[in-house]
């Protein structure tokens, strides 16, 4: 049986007031427990579909789908963004960051600490729960800010390159624990990168777009089982699986250079 | 041993002025220049029943017409932020505001049908205003664009925005604001006395200061304006403090909002 759809694009196309079309007729679903990551030259539209998805830029043209099963709880949300940045709100606590979403939506404050107990759990910061961000290492301040994009359990986690303002060895040791995390809890996710290595470790299926206006150029299926370790980036088959990508991206490239 | 330093040294420095100050009134025999600190101080007992009533009453419109100032910056930043219409209309307005001195509007007390320490207190508060106008309405509304968009994807409505984002970003500035007034409130209203005070059946502190000057009373004049350095460094002391202690507490954490 195939996974339920949790968020599906449908020609979805978007065009600045200028007359300048970002976006044209991009069609995408993505399933429960899929990781989408999204590829492509500068200027093809991956912030852009994030922020379409997110409601936080208006469409063109086209719809977005969230089928909504039944018994979903109260405090389930569309989607969750997680910025390149943290966005921690530095006069809050790691744990009242965490629990912001609950608290917006009006949820009663018992599962408002009851979730936010069980994300820090799950993100393995409850020993930080009542520092202020300026305490914090940039991974915990990121760990922090995934933890309060999943307490609502969105449809789909949306990561406009979460990892950009981190150093190497943080940003690996981050997407591993992201993949561990997935491990507990299943999610679906859409993940704006330029790196083909982060793609192929974290995604299921990598979208290649090229640019003006940004199309899907090709899918590229990662048939690796979740979950998975650091020590898969060092074998030939995730070696091939990024050098695939990347020649897709430069064929990408030459075809908005040219 | 700094710690100690930090209050000898400034005493010690006190000291100092104090010895200078006498010798120069030692070679200033006439004391055509300045009167001795010792005549300062006999004048200030003399004259003590007539300048601490005038204080008293210049200290109730210097800390009326700075409340009404912090009420009225706060209301209208709130309003202005809101209403971008209201913005709009009356932006040119309050920056020709911040450019004129606004003690040329003290005159308006002599056809005001108001009691004289009213229009002393309004004045006062119209020039306290200003810096929530330039300090605090800007800090409300340019809050990082990050954190609008992180409050737009979970469906903030206004309200919330204010309340959990914009408000408490902009604290900081409304600490600094508060400062600024309380440093002008005093300036404000022995100035405007001066200028205008001769119609009050009870003068404040400007209006004593002008009969002295006119009576030739040197030492009397001195034993006033340390009384009123004195009243200004207490206003701007207790804010001062009071801001310390705020912005030492004002973190949202699991005990509420401070």
């Amino acid at each position: 049986m195939p996974n339920q759809t949790n968020l599906r694009l449908i020609d979805v196309s978007k065009r600045y007031a200028s007359g300048r079309a970002v976006l044209d007729s991009l069609s995408l679903d993505i399933a429960s427990g899929d990781i989408v990551a999204l590829i492509g030259p500068r200027g093809c539209g991956k912030s852009t579909i994030l922020r379409l998805i997110a409601g936080l830029t208006p469409l063109t043209a086209g719809e977005i789908e969230y089928p909504d099963p039944e018994g979903r709880p109260a405090y389930a949300t569309p989607s969750a963004f997680v910025f390149s940045e943290a966005a921690l709100l530095p006069w809050r606590t790691v744990r009242r960051n965490i629990l912001l979403p609950l608290q917006l939506a009006g949820i009663d404050r018992n599962e408002q600490d009851a979730r936010a107990n069980a994300m820090m759990k799950l993100w393995d910061i409850s020993h930080i729960a009542q520092r202020f961000p300026v305490q914090l290492t940039p991974g915990n301040r990121m760990r922090a800010a995934f933890a309060r994009a999943m307490i609502t359990e969105p449809n789909c986690l949306l990561m406009d390159e979460p990892f950009a303002g981190l150093d190497a060895i943080t940003r690996n040791k981050l997407s591993a624990e992201l993949m561990k995390v997935r491990s507990k809890q299943t999610f679906s996710a859409c993940l704006v990168t330029h790196s083909a290595a982060e793609a192929v470790f974290m995604a299921n299926r990598i979208v290649v777009l090229s640019a003006n206006p940004g199309k899907i150029k090709e899918i590229i299926e990662v048939e690796k089982d979740f979950p998975r370790k650091l020590a898969w980036r060092e074998s030939n088959e995730f070696q091939e699986a990024v050098t695939r990508v990347r020649s897709t991206l430069n064929e990408s490239q030459e075809g908005v250079a040219s | 041993m700094n710690g100690r330093l930090q209050w000898v040294l400034p005493l010690v420095t006190a000291g100092v002025v104090l010895i200078i100050w006498i010798c120069l009134a030692l070679v200033d025999t006439k004391h055509e220049a300045l009167p001795s600190p010792f005549a300062v101080a006999i004048a200030l007992g003399k004259e003590s029943g007539q300048i601490l009533p005038a204080l008293g009453r210049d200290v109730l419109a210097m800390i009326g017409g700075f409340i009404l100032a912090s009420i009225f910056g706060i209301v209208t930043a709130i309003l202005l932020v809101s209403y971008r219409g209201l913005s709009l209309a009356l932006k040119p307005w309050f920056a020709i505001g911040r450019m004129t001195p606004l003690l040329v509007l003290t005159p308006l007390m002599i056809i005001s049908p108001l009691p004289i320490w009213v229009s002393l207190m309004l004045i006062t508060a119209i020039i306290c205003y200003f810096p929530f106008v330039a300090i605090y309405t800007p800090a409300l509304t340019t809050t990082d664009k990050v954190l609008v968009d992180l409050f737009k994807t979970y469906r903030a409505d206004y309200r919330q925005q204010i309340m959990y984002l914009r408000f408490p970003h902009a604290f900081p500035s409304l600490i600094k604001a508060l400062r600024r007034a309380a440093i002008l409130a005093p300036l404000a209203t022995l100035l405007t006395d001066f200028l205008a005070g001769s119609l009050a059946n009870q003068p404040g502190l400007g209006r004593l200061l002008r009969e002295y000057y006119e009576a030739g009373g040197d030492a009397e004049i001195y034993a006033l304006c340390l009384i009123a350095a004195f009243t200004g460094v207490v206003l701007a002391g207790a804010v001062d403090a009071f801001a310390a202690w705020i912005l030492a507490h004002w973190h949202d954490n699991d005990h509420g909002t401070h």
